[in-house]
């Protein structure tokens, strides 16, 4: 009965489910033409589901190279489909260019207002053929594109007979570099990707040939042998293992993103015309893949990783409360990465910003499906972080160990379970609102519409509902390590402990008010402005009290000059200047000034990676001897800091200057005025991402060479310390008690 | 990763995710791939590989609850009273709760800027010749047909109190009619879905407003009828989500909240399939409360959005 | 994870109080108590049908229809799912989410330039 019952219940399910899809929905059209830019994607699927190569469409007169500005006369003629009455309804047609301006010149066809496409009208009904004008483009070096549907009625009421069919045509500029077919010039991130490809699989047939070679194995069982190594990995529902898996993804993302930081810098060099590095529609794609990886393909994990490793052993649990829907959040996470990357594969990615800002998200401008990528593989990620967030929020609640009370965590757990909170409320708004979107682009509804009522600004609001607390979801774990490691490292306890639980919990809190900072060049109302500008200056105050604190803490300690403190000074520093270029653009009148411009870019580069990267990579300092057992290389990671804060203000720290001048944000190019500065920070970007490799080179070498670390070698408080290192199985043998030192035994 | 204490390693997990991504990749390329980025059908075969590795894991996931024994009454220890008053999983579920209320928060107030953003059509504004610059609501075409969403509203009312008569009866230790409420449930959420895409279906079709409205012989403009709540021409070719903000924003509200009500369908075949096998009873029936709170929420939001889309 | 036996006592068996008012008299049988809480919801679906139909004002509607989705509401959280019955732990994790909802209804619901002048009018500046 039991496997039984479950076969049909899931044959059930999935006709349940083919009954549901069948109800697609699908477009229409009217006889007075296709005038909905929606019906675009849909053709004339009133006439027939599907396209019927029966249809044949030529657009004559269409040159192979237009020139500058110049008028053509097209002809379209469709040919084909059943036959016509005599006198009675016989086509219909829907042609639109994607520059240029297309020009009705009879009383045939006619361009419904506010459109950009022509169509038939009752008169252009009755035939099969129709003339026009195209103006092309004032820029020759366009590539255009004509969209174009024909449809070839027999006349008789209703669709029953009629058929119709799809054309693109294209006509370049005379100086237009033409893009080679499918498979022949690739962009420049499909090059690095086939290079990657290439390189990894080399790699790993000189591993395995090496392996077979040394050990006299046979290529079965070298797989079988990794297979079993590999294989846990895949199964493992113990927060340490999750942990691991989720920081290693975490910075193998960081790495993509930060080529693609690179190849925007590149770009950056110097004012480059379209397709000099990228064109100019690749670079949009850069950046928003840039952005998003970043966000939540690197930071993110990074974050959850650590905190997935530490927060069981901080309070003195075994294990999270669920620990299968654990790793089911884990695994959302390259899987649904891998769907956001699936744009490189497809003719581009993603190019709307991170930000995906409607109404160039939500129509037909961007056409390819890498925007559609993006967003589901973003949905995924979303179901991902809300499972966590329900996760962490019933572990830390209710399942510390004796003498854990809430203001006996330590710091690292509180900015955690303030992160989660944060998470807990903010990401359903935005799946949803990626759901809105997806539901735009897919089925046509009209959410983000203008023509149909639709409001843009309502993206923004909900990206930004979600979008603001998600900043201080990536920050606040940052200001958790930073205490974590300041209080060791002075040697003394927190200053403030209670002001540092309650400044987190005041951050996180507000985080929901302030968005709308991120919208005060929308003409949002006036009331609204203000309130989010006051809460915006507001914010500062526990971030300051945060910051004052760690100063107070070093103050009466004594300091112990490491890896990990080295880095926490420098974040400290870093994140301080961007702290103070957020409050500089907390003003209305300065944001305005300054808005899509890069002393925006400085401010956030200055709080995410001198900010959240910086406490980060401090934290792997830091944790390594507890995840690993060994130590790292202490003169390496001097090394790695030295060059990486000389080389981040370097590079970032101009952005300000050239952002007050003037320069914009996500603009493939330049004026030459900006040109000294970009190739300034360039260069400096390069050498700060080349720098990075030391850290990598340190994390591998001292795995195998390290010093032996023992279980405390910082001498910290926190009971993560009390396990050996690397912990055993169950992380603890038996469930510690928390005293504190002047507690009596009772 | 041994199992020593009670959650062993799992492949559940790993697969259920490689579903997903080949479904979402699948439906984006059969919707916007291929040639001309209008879709490649060929991809929705691969969109139901997918969903066939998402029952797959799912299966495997509940594999490890249907062999055993209930793991009921072994809970974590907690060391703080406060937090332990209720056990592990209820938590979690109320937890869970949570995020669905920001979920149907965003839908209602996505729904509210735009019925505060447009005016209605009977507030007598001027509306354009079509009617395009009101708001004319879903609920005047489902006026004449109103019925089917007092069923429906019925229908869930007396499915959540099915639910807590399976709870009762299986702590009575009642497991037969326990199992018989969870299956009048079952059938109440059905018919309510089924009543759904029937209502969605002549809505669709134009049939809900043309029944009502249009007399035949005579023309659709004559037929405007503000106090019968006629309004064509806006919605004389149908009512679908892709033909105004009101249909784009009634479609998407109740869909979402008819998926909801179709997930809540599934996990309610699981038990009813372990009722079958093994009876809820008396030491057994903490997984009804749970479902219990799932289904309960859907019904409160179903009392938001039944007012709000179909009466006003 | 240490496992033990939940102390979760199941004493709704025996006593299950619902307020009097509610089951309009005394009962001792929680069963009956549901079924007279599902009759109230019955009351007032039809309640607010019937509103509906009469055609109020948009301020009456409003408040009858948001009132009643209310009442609804609590009926439901009440006493199917056990709030009324069960720790405060419950109650006030369900009640976490309230504030945030209001700043979402407040800021995304009503920000549009209709629905300022409409406050503005409302609100009488």
């Amino acid at each position: 009965m039991n496997s039984k019952s479950l076969k049909i219940l899931s044959l059930g399910l999935i006709m349940s489910i083919l009954l549901v899809v069948s109800s697609l929905p699908t477009g229409d059209s009217l006889p007075t033409g296709i005038v909905d830019d929606n019906q675009v994607a849909n053709g004339c699927s009133c006439h027939g589901a599907d396209p019927n190569t029966g249809v044949t469409i030529n657009l004559s007169n269409l040159p192979e190279r237009y020139n500058s500005s110049q008028t053509y006369t097209l002809t379209l003629n469709i040919s084909g489909g059943p036959d016509a009455l005599v006198d009675g309804n016989q086509g219909g047609f829907f042609i639109q260019a994607n520059y240029g301006t297309l020009v009705s010149i009879d009383n045939n066809t006619w361009m419904p207002e506010d459109e950009t496409h022509l169509t038939h009208n009752e008169e252009g009904n009755n035939y099969r053929e129709w003339t026009f004008n195209w103006i092309a483009p004032e820029s020759d070096t366009k590539v255009v594109k004509f969209t174009v549907y024909g449809n070839s009625v027999n006349g008789m009421d209703g669709n029953i007979g009629d058929s119709w069919n799809k054309g693109v045509f294209s006509s370049a500029g005379v100086n237009a570099k033409i893009e080679a077919e499918e498979h022949g010039e690739l962009s420049m991130p499909q090059k690095l990707i086939y290079a990657f490809t290439v390189l990894a699989v080399t790699l790993s047939v000189v591993v395995v040939g090496n392996r077979m070679v040394v050990n006299d194995q046979s290529f079965e069982d070298v797989i079988k042998s990794y297979w079993k190594s590999v294989y846990p990995w895949l199964t493992t529902t113990d927060h340490k293992y999750i942990g691991t898996l989720y920081i290693c993804t975490g910075f193998g993302f960081f790495f993509i993103g930060g080529i693609l930081g690179l190849l925007i810098r590149w770009q950056l060099f110097e004012p480059r015309v379209d397709g000099d590095f990228l064109t100019y529609e690749e670079y949009n794609s850069t950046f928003t893949m840039h952005g998003t990886t970043m966000i939540f393909l690197a930071a993110m994990p990074i974050i959850f990783g650590f905190a997935n490793y530490l927060i069981p052993l901080q309070i003195g649990a075994r294990d999270l409360a669920f620990p299968r829907l654990n790793a089911l959040s884990y695994w959302l996470l390259p899987t649904g990465g891998f769907v956001v990357y699936m744009g490189y594969f497809t003719g581009g990615a993603g190019d709307v910003g991170w930000t995906g800002y409607t109404p160039y998200a939500s129509g037909d401008s961007s056409t390819t499906p890498g925007t559609d990528f993006w967003v589901a593989g973003q949905i995924m990620l979303g179901a991902s972080s809300t499972l966590t967030a329900i996760n962490f929020l019933t572990t830390m609640l209710r399942m510390r160990a004796p003498g854990v009370t809430m203001m006996r965590m330590p710091l690292f757990s509180w900015s955690i379970f303030v992160t989660v909170f944060l998470l807990l409320l903010s990401i359903p708004v935005f799946t949803v609102a990626l759901i809105l979107l997806m539901a735009d682009r897919t089925f046509g509804t009209l959410y983000f519409d203008i023509d149909a009522g639709g409001d843009p600004i309502l993206w923004q609001h909900l990206f930004w509902y979600f979008g603001h607390p998600e900043v201080y979801i990536v920050i606040l774990p940052a200001f958790g390590v930073l205490s974590e490691i300041i209080s060791t490292f002075s040697r003394r306890p927190i200053f403030g402990y209670t002001s540092m639980v309650y400044a987190m919990a005041t951050i996180g809190v507000i985080s929901f008010i302030v968005y709308g900072h991120h919208m005060f060049t929308t003409g949002a109302d006036p009331l609204f402005r203000f309130i989010v500008m006051l809460t915006t200056m507001l914010v500062a105050v526990p971030t300051g009290i945060k910051i004052f604190n760690w100063l107070a803490t070093m103050t009466g300690g004594s300091i112990v000059l490491k890896t990990p403190m080295i880095f926490a000074l420098g974040t400290v520093i870093t994140f301080t200047i961007g702290g103070i270029t957020g409050i500089i653009l907390a003003s209305i009148p300065v944001d305005i000034a300054l808005h899509d411009g890069y002393f925006v870019v400085a401010h956030f580069h200055y709080v995410l990676v001198g900010g959240t990267i910086f406490a980060f990579v401090g934290g792997v300092y830091y944790w390594y001897p507890k995840m690993t057992g060994k130590m790292m290389n202490e003169k390496l990671g001097l090394l790695h800091f030295a060059l990486s804060f000389i080389f981040f203000n370097a590079a970032f720290y101009p952005m300000h200057n050239v952002g007050i001048e003037g320069m914009p944000r996500r603009y493939a190019t330049y004026d030459a005025e900006f040109a000294e500065l970009n190739e300034f920070i360039t260069i400096t970007a390069f050498i700060f991402g080349f720098a990075q490799l030391i850290f990598v080179y340190n994390v591998f070498y001292s795995y195998k060479n390290g010093e032996e670390a023992g279980d405390n070698p910082w001498d910290g408080w926190s009971l993560e310390w009390a396990t050996a290192s690397p912990p055993p199985h169950n992380s603890f043998t038996e469930i510690p008690t928390l005293k504190l030192a002047e507690e009596e035994d009772k | 990763m041994s199992d020593d204490h009670g959650h062993h390693g799992t492949i559940a997990p790993f697969i259920f995710s490689i579903g997903a991504a080949a479904m979402f990749i699948g439906l984006v390329m059969a919707t916007a791939g291929g040639k001309d980025n209008t879709g490649d059908t060929g991809y929705w075969f691969v969109f139901f590989l997918g969903l066939a590795g998402l029952l797959t894991g799912f299966f495997m996931w509940i594999q490890d609850y249907w062999g055993q024994d209930s793991e009921e009454g072994e809970d974590i220890e907690v060391y703080h009273d406060f937090w332990g008053t209720i056990t592990t999983r209820k938590f979690g579920m109320w937890i869970f709760l949570l995020t669905e209320v920001m979920v149907f928060s965003t839908l209602l107030s996505a729904y509210l800027r735009y019925r505060a953003a447009v005016p209605d059509y009977a507030d007598g504004e001027a509306c354009g010749e079509l009617w395009e610059l009101c708001w004319v609501p879903a609920a005047d075409i489902i006026r004449s047909h109103l019925i089917f969403g007092v069923i429906n509203t019925f229908a869930l009312l007396l499915s959540s109190l099915t639910v807590v008569l399976a709870l009762y009866a299986a702590r009575n230790n009642k497991p037969k009619a326990a199992t018989r409420y969870l299956i009048a449930t079952f059938a109440l959420g059905t018919l309510f879905l089924i009543l759904k895409a029937w209502e969605w279906g002549e809505m669709k079709n134009g049939h809900f407003w043309s029944d009502h409205c249009n007399v035949p012989g005579t023309s659709i403009a004559d037929n405007q009828d503000i106090d019968h709540h006629c309004i064509a021409p806006k919605y004389e070719d149908g009512f679908w989500l892709d033909t105004s903000l009101e249909g784009s924003t009634f479609y998407i509200t109740t869909g979402t909240h008819g998926a909801h009500v179709f997930i809540g369908l599934i996990a309610l075949g699981y038990l009813i399939a372990k009722a079958n096998k093994d009876g809820y009873n008396e030491e057994y029936h903490d997984t009804i409360e749970l479902f219990g709170l799932y289904w309960h929420y859907v019904d409160v939001v179903w009392v938001f959005v039944f007012p709000f889309f179909y009466l006003y | 994870m240490a496992t033990k036996e939940s102390e979760h006592e199941h004493d709704e068996h025996h006593e299950h109080p619902f307020p009097s008012w509610v089951t309009l008299g005394h009962t001792d049988d929680p069963i009956n108590g549901f079924l007279k809480v599902f009759a109230w919801l019955v009351f007032w679906t039809l309640l607010e049908v019937g509103a509906i139909l009469q055609e109020f004002s948009f301020v009456i509607t409003m408040i009858i229809l948001f009132g009643i989705a209310v009442i609804k509401c609590w009926f439901i959280g009440a006493f199917f799912m056990h709030m009324t019955w069960d720790p405060p732990l419950v109650n006030r994790t369900a009640a976490v989410p309230i504030f945030f909802l209001i700043v979402l209804f407040l800021a995304v619901g009503l920000t549009t330039p209709g629905a300022v002048d409409d406050w503005r009018t409302l609100c009488g500046f």
